[in-house]
């Protein structure tokens, strides 16, 4: 954990100590894209040095109805993220979150840090530690929830922490790029890095800082945005990896996912479908299924939602057969009623994984600063 | 005749007005003179405008520059162009930036600063309305139309193409909405 902390610091301080490139004076000649002498008088801030800085919090309360179990405030994640322009081709992020543990102490993890270089919409190179690209909701969530329209991730997304299946972060080396092709956009993703390995004493895998068994996990990932229908975005992708398992044989590991996305004026909807595939060496196969549907509208400040997510996982799959299941649909309603400040309340009814079907009510106060 | 001429032009505007949009409460979207793009489709314009296109095709950075938060011109802008009112922009530019995305629109306080930024930065690309060009900026063609012509899509006071449907039916299962114009 000192480690880590000790990272994110640096990170930090090294993405500090960087003037961005306005504030070293660079030329307003139309030369090049600086902001306009006079951008600096206008209120709205955008002409600021572009080392951005932003941070995100969420607080919550919660009442099941299982026995035994109390309603209860809980405090979200403190994300605390800052991003900066270093050259036209090159800038950095850090996403540093602090959060409880169930014991009550505050862990503080480095999500994501990372180093990009994009000569063009065509290419964009990342290194150091990213969400991989499986699927839809793990690229375009992360851990701001005030972003997420429903609170909390569909099952199937959860942070390997939660009690998540997929490999949501990874330590490696990224691909992706942008190209315009007739009638449509083109979106690709490739993606090489350490991989997992199972966390025994946790009980969930965990992104592997330091590779254990050579065995590089590789992701690829195709998304089209047909110019016909502006907003919505198909895709698919596919995850491989080798997981260590604590003094057992290695689980050869499969994820593929399909979806579709649509966000447009006051409406979004997405669905996504995973299949975990799970294979120890000398052993049988497993394949398991996890889904979510969900969509939204906007009246003015208020977004009705409806979610409903399915994550079936057999009890003897390797690895992932010790997580819970979980099945059931999600009702509720997000209110903007000013700024970066967004509350939502809803209704879970969730089955499968537990011992007899609960229901949950969340009330969520989800910020940005 | 000549009753029925007189009455016919006092009631009814001429042709040509029927025919074409005010160009004066037309976006023209404007670019740099020295950028080398002329023309963009409304799929191409609304990624630019949504963050999603970052270089044009001379390797320059693509710079948005919207008006300030609060004015009539921002309002219309992101509507027709992003189909988006100003606390859904707010929120995606949010998200845009916590993905990763460096560049966020910049902001001008008038049409004049507009169209000054857009002179100074060669990867500037933002909108006045039609009847506030000068030859400082060059204007683009969007879905080959400049203001003033026909079925030019970013007209003040008309739904964006997406609300009228124009993208989805005719596009995609060739249809038309009732009383959707088409382009």
């Amino acid at each position: 954990m000192r480690a880590v902390l000790s990272l994110a610091l640096a990170g930090a301080a090294v993405l500090l100590a960087v003037p961005p490139a306005e504030a070293q004076g660079a030329p307003a000649d139309g030369t090049d894209d600086s902001p306009h002498p006079l951008a600096h008088l206008d209120a709205g801030g955008d002409g600021a040095p572009r080392l951005l800085v932003q941070g995100f919090g969420d607080v919550e309360w919660m009442s099941v109805d299982a026995p035994g179990t109390p309603s209860t405030f809980r405090l979200g994640q403190l994300v605390c993220f800052v991003s900066s322009r270093l050259t036209d081709d090159v800038s950095a992020l850090a996403e540093v979150v602090v959060e409880l543990d169930p014991g009550g102490n505050f862990m503080t993890d480095v999500e994501r840090l990372l180093l990009t270089y994009s000569p063009g919409d065509y290419l964009s190179l990342r290194v150091g530690r990213y969400h991989t690209g499986i699927g839809y909701y793990n690229t375009a969530f992360h851990h701001g929830t005030y972003f997420e329209t429903i609170a909390g991730r569909p099952a199937v997304f959860a942070f390997e922490d939660e009690g998540g299946p997929l490999p949501v972060h990874e330590v490696g080396l990224s691909a992706s790029g942008r190209l315009q092709v007739p009638g449509m956009r083109l979106e690709y993703t490739t993606e090489v890095g350490n991989g997992q390995r199972w966390n025994a004493s946790a009980g969930y895998i965990t992104p592997t800082l330091v590779d254990s068994n050579g065995t590089k996990a590789v992701n690829v990932g195709l998304a089209i945005e047909p110019d016909a229908v502006p907003g919505l975005r198909l895709g698919a992708s596919s995850y491989r990896d080798r997981v260590d398992d604590a003094g057992r044989a290695p689980v050869a590991t499969r994820y593929d996912a399909a979806f579709l996305a649509y966000r447009h004026e006051a409406f979004e909807a997405r669905a996504e479908m995973v299949w975990l595939h799970h294979r120890r060496e000398g052993d049988r196969a497993f394949a398991n299924q996890g889904f979510y549907i969900e969509a939204a509208r906007r009246f003015g400040a208020v977004r009705p939602y409806v979610r409903y997510e399915r994550l079936r996982l057999a009890p003897d799959t390797p690895l992932v057969g010790r997580l819970l299941s979980v099945s059931g649909p999600t009702l509720g309603v997000r209110y903007d009623p000013m700024g970066p400040v967004a509350v939502k309340a809803q209704y879970e009814h969730l089955g499968d994984g537990v011992p007899s079907a609960v229901n949950r009510f969340r009330l969520q106060l989800a910020f940005a600063f | 005749m000549v009753a029925v001429a007189i009455a016919l032009a006092t009631v009814a505007p001429p042709l040509g007005a029927q025919s074409g949009p005010d160009p004066t409460r037309a976006l023209a979207i404007i670019v740099n003179r020295a950028n080398p793009v002329e023309r963009l489709s409304s799929a191409d314009l609304r990624r630019a405008f949504l963050l999603q296109r970052q270089r044009w095709p001379d390797g320059r950075k693509v710079t948005v520059v919207l008006r300030e938060e609060g004015q009539a011109e921002r309002t219309e802008a992101l509507a027709l162009i992003c189909g988006m009112g100003e606390a859904e922009y707010a929120r995606y530019v949010r998200q845009e930036i916590f993905r990763g995305n460096v560049n966020p629109p910049r902001t001008v306080r008038s049409a004049e600063n507009m169209r000054l930024f857009v002179f100074n930065a060669p990867g500037a690309i933002g909108y006045v309305h039609a009847d506030e060009i000068d030859s400082t900026v060059r204007v683009v063609r969007v879905d080959g139309r400049l203001p003033g012509d026909v079925g030019y899509p970013l007209v003040v006071g008309r739904p964006s193409r997406a609300r009228r449907g124009d993208w989805l039916f005719p596009r995609v299962f060739g249809l038309q909405r009732p009383g959707a114009e088409r382009p």
